[in-house]
């Protein structure tokens, strides 16, 4: 797409001409007070009986001027609020040949589309490269606080000028800022049109129904979608290509392990109850169980969890069963097993980095407590987050315990071993939480824990979660 | 705002009702009475602390899910102070013993080795390190006081109402409201509130009544965006129109319903009360305007204008004859950017219906004096536009015969 037109300088009392073209940003909507009759122009647009304009979504902008180019229409654009800017690299970078070959396939689809590559396999840069070629206001759209923290630094190495952050208590927006999708979903109707690259880092988010209006409420031209795992179980992905574009380059994570990726393998840990906590155990799953199979819910379809909610605040023997699940359920995700096994893979990388995922804040809290290490949830402020990661990096700190903040996206290079203690039966969490090890390093080999405690429902939750392909135990080797 | 479990409502016939509470029942009003005193009382406690006292005692009335509610609606208005100074180096320097301590622990070490290795490491009891470890987290922060003006038990109580009924919109793509005559500064004030909102509507007038369907501007394309919270927003101003109806179906991820609600609801708008007034000019002019040709109404019709506009001019001129009718909105000299914006819009969207009565005041630039002095939609005047002057303009009007 060719650059868009200048903004003509208005006075402040125009002087009364003919009405011509005008297009018009609305609230996530682009707007039209008059169109020519051209059959393929008013077909982006539907008549607002409300207000007697056209309406589209706004992210029919760039068909919309594609067309009244193609047509030879003039018109005045009143929706853009962005120009060209001038932003060329402070440090040169050269691409992989994965990166290359993604960068090449996006700028032939017209600087729109989809790139999956597997998580380390650097798809900040390629995206620091996309920005260098639009050369417009950008806006990247990140699914945590700590990836904004981190795509901010990369930007600010890459771009001269500042770069703004919008979220997690700051609202400094620049020409080029980094958000999170909750924040752009709240912001987009006040900000679509600051923008001309619109980029979704792990873009399978953007199909949820709170999140899909930030590609369609932004005019963005021009749009990147950037994932390890574009599949989803809904087929959201359709979303994504209707969205963003459609999927330009992919690489797997076997392609590249060895080469750019750092060699890895995965070790399970099952742990036994003891005496005790098996007793509890039983007794808490049994109330609970119980419970359920009287009602005859069933709790793996959507509804029967919810179900189960409902029903088990109405009586006594409900609300019983609802303690005896979480008594259950915590049991198995802290017992002492599992408190032992941490201790020893500690203890036996003492002289690693080492993050610790676990399912839930409370348990990441219990442990930093008992343990006197550094824990990283959605409650730990921005400044402190940096200081974690910057202090890990250095290993000043070299353990981090952690919810699901650290999950994706966020780059730990000299994390060598992952533990995962606890976590859900969800194989896209899985495999991303093998992805924070997996940056390469001379001579690294990553190494990932799951400890797991035998004979509960986790055994089962463990087995869901390993369903893909670069998640099989053992060495790589084994798996060739 | 209610969270979803602390709403209440009843569904019969697809037609959804809040379970509004009685605001003058006098165990509501004791109950309300006492969470105000106590939030008062834990002014310093922190915040898990309170959440804990206020939990107990919802926990302890007759309807608790009604307390939990009103507990929300307080706990929403409190403020909490700021994280510590100096909690984030404590911290620091402890974790820093932490690791150090972890580094050098031999590979056969155990627990409890480690733990006595950190206790004499710190200088001081592992329990209490522990304890300190995370006291700025959230839940430990101190109650402040109120987040603006004080609650009264009447105003927490109305609240509550309002967001048993507030809840239900943000389910809601659209609304649809029936004002029974209503006082014309009502629906000026209403329509201001509903560009406020920004939302827009489809406004219709029956005689005396007047409709409203009211939604969000990318709501007629299939976006994914709801606008529940807008309309919600919107619901808070509706209850100053005094005789009114209003509808919205809600679609819930689990059933379609239609939210039914009234004058006859216990609503209560929490917006400040005043209404504005009729310039005393405009009353004048409205007295003492007498044509045979056109006549004058005071009601305010809301006309959109260019893209997104939405004025709601002071005048309307209607012919006796033809029922053709123009409207006359005001610019003072404070008015220069809407005046910019509003012949900005004219000239996207030409709107032959719409006079602009502009003060001289706004024409003192030579340039600017030629644009406005030779705009045929533009009627200038020093201080008020006098009769003499619009009868004139509306002469031309009248054989320029507008539709």
């Amino acid at each position: 797409m060719d650059s868009l037109p200048e903004r003509p300088t208005e006075p402040v009392i125009e002087p009364v001409s003919p009405p011509g073209i005008e297009l018009h940003y609305d609230s996530g909507t682009l707007v039209a007070p008059t169109l020519p009759e051209d059959a393929r122009l008013l077909a982006l647009f539907q008549k607002d009986g409300r207000t007697g304009v056209f309406r589209a979504p706004a992210f029919h902008y760039r068909d919309v001027v594609m067309r009244l180019r193609e047509c030879g229409l003039p018109y005045e654009d009143r929706a853009k609020r962005f120009e060209p800017v001038e932003l060329p690299l402070t440090v040169p970078i050269e691409p992989f040949p994965h990166q290359r070959a993604a960068l090449d396939a996006w700028t032939r689809a017209g600087g729109r589309g989809l790139v999956e590559l597997p998580t380390g396999a650097g798809k900040t840069l390629l995206a620091v490269l996309a920005i260098a070629w639009v050369k417009r206001p950008t806006l990247v759209v990140v699914p945590t606080l700590d990836l904004m923290a981190q795509w901010q630094g990369v930007l600010a190495k890459y771009f001269p000028g500042p770069v703004g952050m919008v979220g997690g208590g700051v609202n400094d927006r620049q020409a080029l800022t980094v958000t999170t999708y909750d924040s752009a979903a709240m912001q987009m109707e006040f900000t679509g049109n600051r923008f001309g690259l619109l980029i979704c880092d792990e873009c399978h988010h953007l199909p949820a129904p709170s999140y899909r209006f930030i590609a369609q409420g932004t005019l963005a031209p021009y749009r990147l979608g950037l994932t390890a795992t574009l599949a989803r179980a809904d087929g959201g992905e359709r979303v994504c290509e209707e969205l963003l574009g459609p999927l330009v380059h992919r690489t797997g994570i076997e392609e590249l392990q060895g080469q750019y990726l750092a060699p890895y393998e995965v070790r399970r840990v099952e742990v036994p109850l003891t005496p005790d906590e098996k007793a509890r155990y039983d007794e808490a799953r049994g109330k609970y169980l119980t419970f359920v199979r009287r009602l005859g819910v069933p709790l793996a379809s959507p509804e029967g969890w919810a179900r189960f909610l409902a029903q088990s605040q109405r009586s006594d023997e409900g609300r019983a069963a609802y303690r005896g699940y979480r008594e259950q359920r915590r049991i198995a995700l802290t017992s002492s097993g599992k408190l032992d096994a941490l201790w020893r893979i500690l203890l036996e990388h003492r002289e690693d980095r080492v993050i610790v995922f676990t399912d839930d804040n409370e348990t990441v809290y219990t442990l930093a407590r008992r343990l006197l290490l550094p824990a990283l949830t959605h409650h730990t402020p921005l400044p402190e987050r940096k200081a974690l990661l910057a202090a890990f990096a250095s290993a000043e700190l070299p353990v981090l315990l952690t919810s699901r903040v650290l999950n994706e996206g966020v780059d730990v290079p000299e994390a060598r071993v992952g533990v995962v203690l606890s976590g859900s039966g969800s194989v896209r969490e899985h495999v991303q939480r093998l992805g924070r090890i997996l940056r390469k390093r001379p001579g690294k080999r990553a190494l990932l824990y799951e400890v797991c405690s035998a004979q509960t429902a986790e055994s089962g939750i463990s087995e869901r979660r390993r369903q893909h392909r670069a998640y099989q135990e053992g060495p790589p080797d084994a798996d060739a | 705002m209610l969270t979803r479990e602390l709403l209440a409502s009843r569904v019969r016939e697809g037609i959804l009702r809040p379970s509004f509470i009685k605001a003058h029942d006098p165990a509501l009003q004791a109950l309300a009475k006492e969470l105000l005193a106590d939030a008062e009382a834990f002014k310093g406690q922190a915040r898990d602390d309170v959440e804990e006292a206020f939990a107990l005692k919802a926990g302890a009335f007759s309807r608790p899910k009604v307390a939990r509610g009103l507990v929300k609606l307080l706990m929403d208005r409190l403020l909490f102070d700021e994280a510590g100074e100096g909690a984030f180096e404590a911290r620091w320097k402890t974790l820093l013993v932490g690791a150090s301590v972890l580094r050098t622990q031999p590979l056969d070490s155990t627990l409890e080795a480690y733990e006595a290795r950190l206790s004499e490491a710190l200088g001081a009891p592992l329990e209490a390190a522990r304890e300190a470890l995370y006291t700025d987290l959230p839940g430990n922060r101190k109650l402040l006081g109120w987040d603006g003006e004080p609650l009264t038990p009447q105003g927490l109580l109305d609240r509550y109402n309002l967001a048993l009924a507030q809840g239900p919109l943000l389910n809601a793509r659209r609304l649809t409201l029936r004002a029974r005559a209503p006082e014309l500064l009502r629906v000026r004030k209403l329509l201001r509130w509903l560009k406020f909102c920004r939302l827009v509507a489809e406004v219709r007038r029956d005689g005396e009544d007047w409709s409203l369907e009211v939604e969000g501007p990318g709501a007629m394309l299939s976006l994914q965006k709801k606008y529940g919270l807008q309309l919600a927003s919107f619901l808070a101003m509706v209850p100053i129109l005094e005789r009114w109806e209003l509808t919205a179906v809600l679609e819930d991820a689990r059933k379609q319903a239609t939210l039914q609600l009234s004058h006859e609801d216990p609503l209560v708008s929490p917006l400040p009360a005043a209404l504005g007034h009729v310039p005393p000019e405009v009353a004048a002019l409205a007295e003492g305007f007498e044509d045979a040709a056109w006549e004058l109404d005071l009601t305010p019709r809301p006309r959109h204008t260019g893209a997104a506009g939405l004025c709601v001019p002071d005048l309307t001129f209607r012919h006796r004859q033809t029922g053709n009718e123009v409207a006359l909105e005001l610019f003072h000299p404070w008015h220069a950017g809407p005046l910019s914006r509003r012949l900005s819009e004219l000239r996207a969207r030409p709107d032959a219906g719409l006079l602009l009565g502009v003060d001289r005041a706004l024409a003192k630039e030579s340039a600017e004096r030629q644009v406005l002095e030779e705009h045929p939609q533009v009627v200038l005047f020093n201080g008020f536009p006098s009769v003499r002057k619009l009868r004139e303009r509306l002469a031309r009007w009248d054989d320029a015969k507008p539709s």
